[in-house]
């Protein structure tokens, strides 16, 4: 190659082409860390959460609540009379 | 105008893409840094750590309903209940079974920092009961500040409410941004006059705006009133309540 042609190529200047290539890929990688950087500090401020559960239960029997109250009363008068009449 | 070369423009180009790669990464890894030391200091953040427990479960036991009553109704404040349910007035107060607790759901905050807490019920009333006619069923709760045993907080200990001994030496604080405490407020604790308000598995429920991490006072108790329809039939019944706590 001739002296005159390094020259000439050294002078000439990088295509348009790859110029905007490397605009859009500037934009995409800046507007991509912006996110990155915004996702971030959202998550940061999510205060932390936790969650417990607890339970309430019971169960119902056959026979209704009187003939239960009835059935313990008499259960103490017979406690009662055991404990007078020993 | 002279031109710019686009030499120059793909210079300028590649030093923004190499800081914008540059300032994300720095950005990622400080905030994944808690601590280092640099000239003899050591410097760190302690992150809040939100950790409720509930330290006890509901169980009324077992009994028949007052069908020569309108209905039966239990509660977690009462001594006596109808038939052979269990006695919610002390600990381990189960009839026919000596280790049940019904004396309410207590909910200890054990994290580092004061907390917002919630509740949200996971059956509402009427999927709850199986009766046909639901007539008069109802399913409430109240929240009281302390332990469930009542020995907790000085409030709990002198046996006033909020309103009368003053916040600070409760569980449950006012929260400073929203002006809110114990919610629904006004229940009494020696169980005069309750707050009781009905569950709701739609929306999640306020019951502490500012619930406090320092032992001693970092508990409430939620409180629970059931009133079971004349008409419902023999079985088990169970409701799920989830607590959620936000630290603020």
């Amino acid at each position: 190659m001739k002296e005159s042609d390094i020259t000439s190529t050294l002078k000439e200047d990088i295509p348009k082409k790859t110029v905007l290539v490397l605009l859009v890929m500037a934009i995409v990688i800046v507007a991509l860390g912006i996110w990155t950087i915004l996702d971030r500090i959202g998550y940061s401020q999510i205060p932390p959460q936790s969650s417990s559960g607890g339970e309430v239960k019971l169960k119902i029997v056959p026979g209704n609540a009187v003939d239960n109250i009835e059935t313990l009363s008499n259960v103490d008068e017979a406690q009662q009379t055991l404990s007078t009449n020993p | 105008m002279k031109e710019v070369p686009n030499r120059r423009l793909v210079g300028i180009l590649i030093v923004v893409m190499f800081i914008a790669v540059a300032g994300t990464f720095f950005s990622i890894f400080k905030q994944s840094i808690t601590g280092y030391a640099t000239s003899g200091t050591v410097q760190l953040t302690i992150g809040a750590l939100a950790t409720v427990n509930v330290n006890s479960d509901v169980n009324f036991g077992q009994g028949g309903v007052a069908t020569s009553l309108p209905y039966t109704q239990l509660s977690t404040e009462a001594v006596t209940q109808y038939g052979r349910f269990n006695n919610c007035s002390v600990i381990d107060g189960g009839v026919d079974d000596p280790t049940s607790d019904c004396t309410g759901i207590e909910i200890e905050n054990q994290g580092n920092s004061n907390v917002n807490l919630t509740i949200i019920a996971v059956t509402n009333i009427t999927d709850f009961y199986n009766s046909v006619t639901d007539e008069g069923a109802n399913f409430t709760f109240a929240v009281l500040d302390g332990n469930r045993t009542k020995n907790e907080t000085a409030i709990q200990i002198v046996g006033y409410g909020n309103d009368v001994i003053g916040e600070n030496n409760a569980s449950c604080h006012v929260n400073g941004n929203t002006n809110q405490s114990i919610e629904p407020k006004g229940s009494y604790l020696d169980g005069s006059w309750m707050n009781w308000t009905t569950i709701n598995n739609v929306d999640e429920s306020l019951i502490c705006g500012n619930l406090s991490f320092v032992d001693g006072n970092d508990t409430i108790t939620v409180e629970f009133n059931l009133t079971i329809p004349g008409d419902e039939p023999a079985g088990s019944l169970l409701n799920t309540f989830t607590f959620t706590a936000t630290s603020i």
